[in-house]
């Protein structure tokens, strides 16, 4: 029965011991938080500067975004016009390729003619001519009928008038600095002497002007209103 | 694509068509837009040039390094269009000033201002249009260069006569 009480007595102190550790435990606890509460403020009060410093990285980051994606648009556009190139140069190739071969025919038909002898005449006589150049005019064959030398001549002439007007007058084509004398010979000059698809890079004045981004141009009269809204509204601007 | 808009994007994208009745530039209602201040599409115009010019000259210089004359001619296109707008950005302020001197309101002369440009652009598009032709796209090329030189003296003849009979002829034949 002593023991008992002993035991008991003994027991009832080590309960006394641990309730009265409760108090520091405690402390210790609140003091632990303490510090946990101000090491969060602390990175909670970092987190808000850093905010405030991202804040206007995005909103440049978004201007940017916003430029690349009207830079994007443009080179969509322009790249669908560049796929269609193909097809039209098919058929410029086509219809130039018909035009060869009709002045093969008619080479080889005129080739005929002179290796027969025979040259035709505007009266629809043939004449035996035994040069070539009595047809043009720079040699006159005593043979041939001054009509029809003249003929030859008129027809020499018109076609040099031709050849003129197609290198001179009817297909000149001038770029800056540079004076090409028919657009074949700009496509021969562009596909030598330029980058395959690098045609955007010459602007002219319409298409310079698309390189200009004003989105972020606000009006000063929005501007104040938007302003004066706010601070009716009460927000600290 | 730039050549179905009548206006670049700084005054407002949008066909010919669809613009007629229409007595402002789209993107530009009134002179105060145009310049105010500090403010305006003047002033953003001339900050954004000497970025757009670099970006430009950079890509040119790092794309065409090899090819002289098509760097060349790229350089002149850049330059040239860089005059026509320089140019183009003083003549409204001018014209804008001028008419309000003569008495107009500044509703009215920016109305005025807007015509005169408007007319520009499309003396402008139909040059575009009409140097453009379905054989061969690479045309395109002159078709710029040459509406670049054209443009700036209709610039000048609006300046001083706004008749177009005075303008230049385009010397550009299919």
């Amino acid at each position: 029965m002593v023991n008992n009480i002993y035991k008991l007595h003994g027991k009832i102190k080590a309960i006394g011991t641990y309730v009265g550790s409760i108090p520091g435990g405690f402390k210790d606890s609140n003091m632990t938080l303490s510090k946990m509460v101000k090491a969060s403020s602390i990175k909670l009060s970092d987190l808000e500067q850093s905010k405030d410093r991202v804040t206007p990285w995005l909103k440049s980051l978004q201007v940017s975004l916003d430029s690349a994606q009207q830079t994007l648009d443009t080179v969509q556009d322009e790249l669908a016009e560049v796929q269609s190139i193909p097809s039209q140069i098919d058929h410029w190739m086509e219809s130039t390729n018909k035009t060869l071969e009709l002045l093969n025919k008619r080479l080889m038909s005129l080739k005929g003619f002179v290796m027969r002898g025979n040259v035709p005449n505007c009266t629809g006589k043939k004449n035996v001519s035994s040069n070539i150049l009595a047809a043009t005019g720079n040699f006159v064959n005593p043979s041939l009928d001054t009509s029809d030398v003249l003929y030859h001549q008129v027809l020499d002439l018109e076609e040099k008038i031709k050849i003129l007007e197609n290198r001179v007058v009817g297909a000149g084509v001038q770029l800056g600095n540079l004076v090409f004398q028919s657009f074949d010979d700009l496509l021969v000059w562009v596909r030598v002497k330029v980058p395959k698809g690098r045609f955007g890079l010459f602007v002219d004045n319409h298409s310079f002007l698309k390189f200009f981004s004003i989105s972020g141009h606000i009006d000063t009269e929005v501007g104040t209103a938007a302003f004066s809204h706010s601070q009716r509204a009460g927000f600290i601007t | 694509m730039s050549f179905k808009n009548l206006f670049p994007p700084v005054f407002g994208k949008g066909g010919a068509s669809s613009l007629d009745n229409l007595e402002c530039l789209p993107a530009i209602s009134n002179g105060d837009k145009w310049h105010n201040g500090s403010t305006g599409i003047l002033h953003q115009l001339m900050q954004n040039m000497n970025n757009v010019s670099y970006q430009l000259d950079s890509s040119i210089e790092k794309v065409l390094k090899d090819h002289p004359e098509a760097w060349q001619l790229a350089i002149d296109c850049v330059t040239a269009a860089k005059c026509f707008v320089i140019v183009l950005i003083a003549f409204i302020s001018q014209e804008y000033a001028t008419w309000q001197t003569r008495g107009f309101s500044k509703k009215d002369a920016w109305q005025i201002v807007s015509q005169i440009i408007r007319r520009i652009f499309e003396d402008l598009q139909s040059a575009r249009i009409s140097t453009r032709t379905p054989m061969i796209l690479l045309i395109w090329i002159s078709r710029l260069l040459l509406s670049s030189t054209l443009h700036y003296n209709v610039m000048m003849s609006w300046k001083g006569t706004f008749n177009t009979n005075s303008m230049p002829i385009l010397m550009f034949h299919l």
